[in-house]
């Protein structure tokens, strides 16, 4: 799941450190993920899992790290939908 | 435009009775389009006298002077990233490039009352959402920003689909710019000295204005995130003034830092090589001149003799 975050950052966002060098714990804001990478993010994870993220997930501590954008992609079923 | 408004703050009676007196006083000729509006010739006057003001904010820095039609390619909007957070508000171009046979098919179509948009294709042009984004990939092409950084002034129609009654929400506006692209300190102080002039500005026009920061509107269900991450930063302060509903304050202008947003987009640096942080300022000018007619009256010729000489009305 991890390795699909990455991916999924890779070919969404500009950040100002390589993805590669990225630990799971980082905080991607820090790396400079802005506001509109994460609009790409969330569409391209949504678009290619299948999923969406509830409203209660849309604030930035679900997406400050890897590791916390994985645990709530696994939180979520595919096919998933908020209310 | 006699269809009755359709939103709490379009129905608004102060608001609904300011629309009507425009109207009435031939400043604003209603369309068949919902906010979108011809102007009548003292309309136009107010509108070339607060342009005038508004550019002369930073001619102790002897901006460049750029003027861009109201419309850009569609590639540079998506490198903007502007299809990312305000899709809603996007207008783009489509041409028809069929032969005569597709010609036959869409008059056809249109004799039918059909969606002829079928026959229609993409001519990679959008329609300028402000009048700053044409700078951005110009820039870029330039080269290195020098040390001192650079101040650009532009102005443009602008186009945002969000059709209303109310008359501070034009669907085509124009908008008087300046755009800084330098070191971030230099973006600071450009940003401080805007708010500094804008508001002794407004203060000599007699508009009582507050600034305050705010955001800008995002589309979807990241709209409360963004939008408080906005003025968490400080990344856009507005500067309000009553408008149509005088017991609420409107922004008719608003200083904006991008920080590396459109340098990381375009590919912009200063001569260290490291990427320019940019900021934009400006005034709606079609608000800033209903600011003034809800100040002042809808007689500009009775507007107080100082108003009315610093926008030459008074000739």
């Amino acid at each position: 799941m991890k390795q699909m975050v990455r991916n999924a950052l890779q070919q969404t966002s500009t950040l100002s450190v390589p993805v590669e060098q990225l630990k799971d714990d980082d905080d991607l804001f820090d790396a400079g993920l802005v506001s509109f990478d994460l609009i790409s993010l969330i569409a391209f994870l949504e678009t290619t899992y299948g999923i969406e993220f509830p409203a209660e997930a849309m604030h930035r501590q679900t997406f400050m790290t890897i590791n916390n954008i994985s645990t709530t992609l696994m939180a979520l079923k595919p096919g998933d939908v908020s209310a | 435009m006699s269809e009755a408004p359709n939103s709490r703050a379009e129905a608004f009676e102060p608001v609904v009775e300011f629309h009507r007196e425009l109207i009435r006083a031939g400043l604003l000729v209603p369309t068949d389009s919902v906010g979108v509006y011809g102007f009548g010739a003292m309309f136009e006057a107010i509108i070339e006298g607060v342009n005038q003001l508004v550019g002369k904010l930073f001619s102790d820095r002897k901006p460049e002077v750029l003027r861009f039609p109201p419309i850009m390619t569609t590639n540079s909007l998506h490198t903007s990233r502007y299809l990312e957070g305000f899709p809603h508000l996007a207008g783009t171009v489509f041409c028809f490039c069929g032969d005569l046979a597709e010609h036959r098919q869409m008059l056809a179509c249109i004799g039918e009352n059909g969606d002829w948009s079928n026959f229609q294709k993409p001519a990679n042009l959008s329609l300028t959402p402000a009048s700053c984004y044409p700078v951005y990939p110009l820039v870029a092409r330039r080269g290195q920003i020098p040390d001192e950084g650079i101040t650009i002034d532009v102005s443009s129609y602008c186009f945002r689909h969000e059709p209303s009654k109310d008359p501070i929400r034009l669907q085509m506006f124009r908008q008087r710019e300046h755009v800084f692209c330098g070191h971030p300190s230099q973006t600071i102080v450009f940003q401080q000295q805007w708010m500094e002039r804008t508001l002794a500005l407004l203060d000599r026009l007699s508009l009582e204005a507050v600034a305050d920061t705010a955001s800008d509107a995002f589309f979807g269900r990241l709209r409360e995130m963004l939008s408080s991450a906005q003025k968490t930063e400080r990344l856009k302060l507005e500067v309000l003034v009553p408008i149509s509903n005088p017991a609420r304050l409107t922004a008719c202008g608003s200083v904006n830092h991008h920080k590396t947003h459109f340098s990381t987009a375009f590919g912009i640096y200063c001569e260290d090589k490291t990427p320019a942080h940019t900021s934009c300022a400006g005034f709606g000018l079609e608000r800033l001149a209903l600011a003034l007619l809800r100040r002042h009256g809808f007689s500009p010729r009775l507007w107080p003799m100082k108003v009315q000489k610093m926008l030459k009305l008074d000739a």
